[in-house]
C-alpha cells in the first residue's frame, strides 16, 4: 500500500503501553503520553521549556529501537510502538534515582519542599531507600541573599530547568552552570547577587525547580503543601488575567502558584502575581466601619450605623443633584456592574466613572469609535503568529509581565520590533526599531508613517474598499505631513520612520500593543486612533497575529468600562442618546432617570470645588494620590460634604472620608473580572471575610436597599444572569460557563465559545471609519517651555509596584525589593546637575514638589526624568495639572516640565 | 584612565584596556560559535579572563554573562584570576594519587598558605591541581613553570619550592634553572 505524501498526513498514531494514540505532528512521546493519563517520571522537563533530555528518567523503549530513547525530546511517528514501563526501564530509572539520592541531602523534614518535590515522590514511587553507593551528600554554601528566595545548591540535581526558564521565558539569564564534574553548581556569573545580575525577581527559577534547591522564602504563615487549601482564582494586579493557585492554611495566605499549563499565564507568574498577595493578610486591613466623629477624628461604629448615614449623606445630596460615584477597576464585573445601576437607578445620576479613566477608557473614543469594540482585538495566545510587532508607549515587561513573555519570546525567534518610548526600557532594548520619540510627538511619527505607507503604495487596497470608510479623508489629513518634518518632530531619523512603516506595512501579520504610555500623552487620542488607521489600512485585523491591542491597566478596567462605569455609556458600551438601546437596558436595569452623560473623576472632584457635586461616593480608588492637579484634589477632598471611601485600607483618599467602609480583599469574594484580552474570569472565595468587613457587592447591595432599591441579590453569580441580559456580548457568560476556564467576549449565547479574535467576519458596524489624525499644536516643546523648567518628567509603573501602592506597598514580598520613589536621571543631566545616584534631590513642577531618590541611567535620554507612580510620600502625580485628554478625557500624566535638584 | 558608560548607563571609571579585545570582537564579528576561540584570545591577549572582558564579550555576544561564564568555568584551560609569576602544578593523577599526591598537594598548600586555584598575596606562586602531568613513572608528580620534580614526598616538595623562591629571590631569572634530575618521562602508569 502506497503511503499517503507526508503533506498530507494530519494526525499521527502510535501505541503506548497498549493504547492507541492520535496526536497532531511534532507532538513528543511524553506529551502523547500524558495526554491520555499515562503518567512518565521527568525531572528536567517543563511544558514552558524546549526539551532538554538531561535527567534520564523519562527514557522509553520503542519497538525496533536500538536503546531506550528520552520521551521528552523523541517526536511521535506514526505506528511507532512505545513502551514506558519495561523491566530494564524500571531499572534504568531507578539507578538515576539511586545516583541522585548519594548525594541528596534528604533533608525533606526542613525542606520547604517537601511534599512537592518530584524526587521525593519518584524515590518513594521507585522503593529507592538508600544508594547503594553510599550517601555523600554535598557541601556548597547556601545563599540567602534575596528577599523572596532562598537557595540551596546542594539540594540541587542539576536539571537545568531555572538556567532555561530565565534564558528561554524570561529572556534574561541570571543563572548558569558553573564549573564541572562533581563541582558542577547553579550559579550566577561570579557568584553574584540576585539583585545585581538583572533579576526581576519573577520567581519563575522557583516555580519551575522540581526539588527544594530554589525555594519562596517560607511566608509568616508557612505550611507544608499538602496542608494547604488550594483555590484557583485570577490575580487583581495587572489586567493580563494569569490565573492563581492561592493556598491558604487555617485561614491565612501561604503562597501563590501558577499550575503548569493553566490559563492565559500557563504557569508563569510575575514578581507581583507571586510574591505581591501578601497584603490581603496586612494587619492594616480596615475591619470596622469608621465615622467621623465631632471631634473630627475617624472613629469604629457598626454597620448598621455606617450605612444608615451613608444612605443618608448621600440622600440628601441626591436631592440637591449633586452625588457622584467612583468605581474601581479592581473590583468586580459584578460589584461594578451594581454600583453603576446604583448611581443611575437609585441615586439619579450619570456621575459615574472608574479607575479605568486612566487608560482604558481610552478606547471608547478611539480604537472603539473606527473599528466597533473598545477593547483588545486580539489574544495573548496569538502573538506567536505576528511576524513583526509594534509596540507604543508600554512598558511591557514591567506594567504586563507575564503577556510580555509573548513579546520577549518573538524577539528571541528573530520576529521583528519595533518599540516607541522616549525611554530605553527592557522591551526597547529587544526591538530591531527603537523609536526613542519626543513625549507627545506619537501621533506625528504615526502620521509620517501612515503617509509613508500609503505614499509606496503598500496599504491594502483591497481590504480597505472592502472594509472601510473614510480613508480619502485620512489621507487628505496627513497630506502635508513629510517624513522629514516628522522626523524632526519627533526627534527620530527620518531613515527608521520608513523602516518602521514598511516593516509593518509588509508583514504577513502585524500586531500593535499600546498601553498608558500613549493614552494619558499629550495627543493620546490621536496617537490611538491613528494606531486603529494603520491597522485598517494595512489589513493587519482580524486575523491571527495582528490587530491593536490596547493592555489595560488595573486587573478589571475592561469589565468596568463593558459593566458601565463610564460617565457617557450605560453597560454594554450604549450612548445615553440612543434612545431605543438604552430602552433594552433599562428593561433590565431598571429605569435610567438622568439621560444626560454625566462627569469623570477629574470633573466630579472639580465640581465639589465648585459646588455642585455635594457627595461622592468612592469605591476602592484612591484619587488622593492618582489624579493630577493635587491642589484641586486636596480642596475637593476636604470641601466634600459627604464623602464615603469604600477600601480593605485607610487609603490617602479614605482619611479624607465621613465613612469609611471596610471591604473584602479579592481573596476573600467571589465574582468575576474582565482581563485586557476580554476574558471574562472567575475570582473565588480562598479565605473567610476578615470580621468586620464585608464584600463590595454586599456594601453595594446594603446602600441600595437602605435607599430603598429593594434589591434581592444573593450571590455575584445572581447579578452575573443579569449582566448577561443588560451586555449582549456578555450574553452566554455564566458562572457554570466559567468553571470550565474564562470565556472571552462577545460570547453571545450558550452555545458561543466566544471570540478571541474580534473582527474576522468583519466589523460590527458593517464597516470600519478610518479617522482622520488630527495633531492639536500643543506641542512638546510648550510643555517643557517656561519657569526655567528645563526637563521633562514622564511617570509610568514599576515592576515591583502598582496603582497608587495601596496593595503593593502592604506586600513584603515587594516592599524588600523596592520601597522608595526613585527618579530616573540621565548621566549627562545628574553630571550638570552635580546628582550623584542614591542623592535625595527635589523635583518640582508648576503644581508642586517631592523628593524622590536619583537613579542615574542612561535608560532615560537626556532632558526626560521618569518616575514611577506608586509612592504616596513622593507622588508623581502631584507634579501633574489637572489636564485631560480632550477626546478621551483621560488625565495627562506623561509629560510636565520640572527642575530638579540635589534636597 | 577613561570614563565610559556601561549599559546600563552607569558610569564608571575605568583603567581596563579594552583595545585587544575590541579588535578580537572585529576579527569574529557574526561568526558563530565564536565564543571558545574569543575567550582563547582574550587569555592569550590578558593572560587570563578580567571580569571586564567577560562582561563585555557577553555583550557583544547577546548571551547571558551566567552562559559565557559557565563555558569559561567548564574547561580547564581557562583562568579567571590572573597567574601569579610562577606557577605550581601537582599532580591528582592516578599513579601520583596512589603514591601520595594528596598529602604533597595538602603540604605545599599549608607552605603557601593558598588553595589550589589560588595566587600567594605576593604573587610569588599560583598553586594549581592538575589530572595527569604525564610523568608517572615520577609519581608523585610536581612542576613549577616547565621544570618537573619527581618521587616527590610533602617534605620534598616544599623544599624544592622553598629551594626555587630562595633562587629567586636572589635575583634569579625568571626561569629557573631546571634542576638535574628533573628530567620528564611520558611513561604511563
Amino acid at each position: 500500500m502506497a503511503s499517503l505524501p507526508e503533506t498530507e498526513v494530519k494526525t499521527l498514531t502510535l501505541t503506548i503501553d497498549g493504547q492507541e494514540v492520535t496526536v497532531e505532528p511534532g507532538t513528543t512521546v511524553l506529551e502523547a503520553a500524558q495526554s491520555v493519563g499515562i503518567d512518565i517520571p521527568t525531572l528536567c522537563h517543563d511544558p514552558r521549556l524546549e526539551p532538554f533530555g538531561a535527567c534520564r528518567l523519562c527514557l522509553v523503549e520503542v519497538e525496533g529501537g536500538r536503546a531506550p530513547m528520552p520521551s521528552c525530546a523523541l517526536k511521535c511517528g506514526d505506528g511507532m510502538v512505545v513502551h514506558t514501563r519495561t523491566e530494564r526501564i524500571m531499572k534504568l530509572r531507578k539507578f538515576v534515582i539511586e545516583l541522585l539520592l548519594s548525594y541528596h541531602p534528604l533533608d525533606c523534614p526542613v525542606c520547604e519542599a517537601a511534599g512537592d518535590c518530584r524526587l521525593q515522590d519518584y524515590a518513594y514511587e521507585y522503593g529507592v531507600a538508600v544508594s547503594p553507593w553510599g550517601w555523600h551528600p554535598l557541601e556548597f554554601d547556601t545563599r540567602d541573599d534575596h528577599p523572596n528566595i532562598a537557595r540551596d545548591p546542594n539540594r540541587c540535581i542539576l536539571c537545568g530547568r531555572c538556567v532555561r526558564i530565565c534564558r528561554e521565558v524570561m529572556g534574561i539569564g541570571c543563572w548558569g552552570f558553573r564549573s564541572r564534574g562533581y563541582d558542577t553548581i547553579i550559579d550566577t556569573a561570579y557568584n553574584m547577587p540576585l539583585e545585581a545580575v538583572d533579576c526581576v525577581s519573577c520567581g519563575q527559577c522557583v516555580s519551575t525547580c522540581p526539588v527544594g534547591a530554589l525555594n519562596m522564602k517560607r511566608s509568616r504563615f508557612g505550611a507544608r503543601n499538602w496542608q494547604t487549601e488550594k483555590t484557583m482564582t485570577v490575580c487583581d494586579y495587572c489586567a493580563v488575567g494569569c490565573e492563581q493557585e492561592i493556598q491558604t492554611f487555617r485561614g491565612e495566605l501561604v503562597r501563590v502558584k501558577a499550575p503548569t499549563g493553566e490559563g492565559v499565564n500557563a504557569g508563569n507568574l510575575c514578581v507581583k502575581g507571586r510574591f505581591g498577595m501578601e497584603y490581603v493578610n496586612s494587619n492594616e486591613r480596615l475591619i470596622a466601619p469608621l465615622v467621623r466623629g465631632e471631634d473630627g477624628l475617624l472613629a469604629p461604629t457598626t454597620w448598621d450605623d455606617a450605612l444608615a448615614r451613608v444612605a443618608e449623606g448621600l440622600k440628601k445630596a441626591k436631592a440637591a443633584k449633586g452625588v457622584g460615584v467612583i468605581a474601581s477597576a479592581r473590583c468586580t464585573n459584578e460589584e461594578n456592574y451594581l454600583l453603576q445601576k446604583l448611581a443611575r437607578t437609585v441615586l439619579g445620576t450619570n456621575n459615574i466613572d472608574s479607575g479605568a479613566r486612566y487608560n482604558q477608557a481610552a478606547a471608547v473614543a478611539t480604537v472603539g469609535k473606527v473599528l466597533g469594540y473598545p477593547a483588545m482585538t486580539n489574544s495573548v495566545a496569538d502573538i506567536v503568529e505576528a511576524e513583526v510587532l509594534l509596540i507604543a508607549g508600554s512598558n511591557t515587561t514591567e506594567e504586563h509581565p507575564v503577556l510580555a513573555l509573548q513579546l520577549v519570546k518573538a524577539a528571541r525567534e528573530g520576529k521583528e520590533l519595533i518599540v516607541v518610548d522616549p525611554r530605553r526600557t527592557d522591551i526597547a532594548r529587544r526591538a530591531s526599531i527603537h523609536l526613542a520619540v519626543k513625549p507627545g510627538s506619537d501621533a506625528v511619527l504615526f502620521a509620517a508613517m501612515l503617509k509613508h505607507i500609503v505614499d509606496s503604495g503598500l496599504h491594502n487596497k483591497d481590504f480597505i474598499a472592502a472594509h472601510a470608510d473614510g480613508f480619502e479623508e485620512l489621507v487628505e489629513s496627513v497630506k502635508a505631513v513629510t517624513i522629514e518634518a516628522a522626523a524632526d518632530a519627533c526627534g527620530v531619523p527620518a531613515a527608521d520612520i520608513k523602516s518602521a512603516a514598511e516593516l509593518y506595512a509588509k508583514a504577513a501579520a502585524a500586531s500593535i500593543f499600546y498601553s498608558a504610555g500613549l493614552t494619558q500623552q499629550h495627543n493620546g487620542a490621536a496617537a490611538v486612533t491613528a494606531l486603529a488607521d494603520l491597522a485598517v489600512v494595512t489589513g493587519n485585523i482580524g486575523r491571527a497575529g495582528t490587530g491593536v491591542n490596547g493592555l489595560a491597566g488595573q486587573a478589571n478596567a475592561q469589565g468596568a468600562c463593558d459593566m458601565g462605569c463610564l460617565p457617557d455609556y450605560l453597560p454594554g458600551y450604549v450612548a445615553l442618546d440612543d434612545a431605543e438601546a438604552v430602552k433594552t437596558v433599562e428593561a433590565v436595569m431598571g429605569r435610567v432617570s438622568d439621560k444626560i452623560p454625566g462627569q469623570i473623576i477629574g470633573s466630579m472632584l472639580q465640581g465639589i470645588v465648585d459646588g455642585q457635586i455635594k457627595a461622592l461616593y468612592i469605591v476602592g480608588e484612591n484619587p488622593a494620590i492618582s489624579e493630577p492637579g493635587a491642589a484641586v484634589v486636596k480642596e475637593a477632598l476636604e470641601k466634600a460634604e459627604f464623602l464615603v471611601v469604600q477600601d480593605i485600607f485607610l487609603s490617602e483618599t479614605a482619611r479624607y472620608a465621613d465613612v469609611v467602609l471596610p471591604a473584602c480583599a479579592i481573596t476573600e469574594r467571589d465574582g468575576t473580572l474582565t482581563s485586557t484580552e476580554r476574558r471574562v474570569q472567575r475570582v473565588r472565595k480562598t479565605m473567610d471575610c476578615l470580621e468586620g468587613a464585608k464584600a463590595d457587592w454586599e456594601i453595594v447591595l446594603a446602600i441600595a436597599n437602605e435607599l430603598g432599591a429593594g434589591w434581592t441579590y444573593t450571590s455575584p453569580a445572581e447579578i452575573m444572569a443579569e449582566i448577561a441580559l443588560a451586555v449582549p456580548t456578555y450574553a452566554g457568560i455564566s458562572y457554570e460557563r466559567l468553571e470550565q476556564g474564562g470565556i472571552q467576549w462577545p460570547c453571545v449565547d450558550a452555545e458561543d465559545d466566544g471570540t478571541p479574535i474580534l473582527y474576522t467576519e468583519g466589523f460590527p458596524g458593517g464597516r470600519a471609519s478610518l479617522a482622520a489624525i488630527e495633531v492639536s499644536d500643543a506641542s512638546v516643546a510648550d510643555i517643557a517651555a517656561g519657569n526655567g523648567f528645563s526637563l521633562l518628567l514622564t511617570t509610568g509603573i514599576e515592576r515591583e509596584h502598582f496603582g497608587t501602592g495601596t496593595r503593593s506597598r502592604r506586600a513584603a514580598g515587594l516592599t524588600g525589593l523596592v520601597n522608595e520613589g526613585r527618579l530616573e536621571i540621565n548621566p549627562t543631566d545628574a553630571t550638570a546637575l552635580g546628582v550623584a545616584p542614591g542623592d535625595r534631590i527635589r523635583v518640582t513642577s508648576v503644581s508642586g514638589s517631592i523628593e524622590p531618590v536619583a537613579v542615574v541611567t542612561a535608560g532615560v535620554p537626556q532632558g526626560l526624568v521618569f518616575m514611577p507612580q506608586h509612592y504616596v510620600e513622593a507622588p508623581a502625580t502631584a507634579l501633574f495639572p489637572a489636564q485631560v485628554d480632550p477626546v478621551t478625557a483621560v488625565p495627562l500624566l506623561k509629560a510636565v516640565a520640572v527642575k530638579v535638584e540635589k534636597a | 584612565m577613561t570614563v565610559v558608560q556601561s549599559p546600563d548607563g552607569a558610569v564608571v571609571e575605568a583603567t581596563f584596556d579594552y583595545g585587544p579585545l575590541e579588535e578580537l570582537l572585529e576579527k569574529y564579528q557574526g561568526m558563530k560559535g565564536a565564543l571558545i576561540p574569543l575567550l582563547q584570545g582574550t587569555q592569550a591577549a590578558y593572560g587570563y579572563l578580567p571580569k571586564e572582558a567577560m562582561i563585555r564579550l557577553a555583550e557583544a555576544l547577546g548571551e547571558p554573562l551566567s552562559s559565557v561564564f559557565g563555558v569559561a568555568t567548564f574547561y580547564a584551560q581557562f583562568r579567571l584570576v590572573p597567574r601569579a609569576k610562577n606557577v605550581v602544578r601537582i599532580c591528582h593523577g592516578t599513579a601520583c594519587h596512589v603514591s601520595g599526591s594528596p598529602l604533597v598537594g595538602l603540604e605545599v598548600e599549608k607552605h603557601l598558605g593558598i588553595q589550589e586555584g589560588e595566587n600567594t598575596e605576593d604573587m610569588m606562586f599560583t598553586l594549581e591541581g592538575v589530572a595527569c602531568l604525564g610523568a608517572c613513572g615520577m609519581a608523585p608528580v610536581m612542576m613549577i613553570n616547565e621544570h618537573t620534580y619527581g618521587k616527590l614526598s610533602p617534605d620534598k616538595a616544599v623544599s624544592s619550592i622553598k629551594e626555587f623562591a630562595a633562587a629567586e629571590g636572589n635575583g634569579g631569572s625568571e626561569t629557573a634553572e631546571a634542576p638535574a634530575d628533573a628530567a620528564t618521562e611520558g611513561e604511563e602508569a
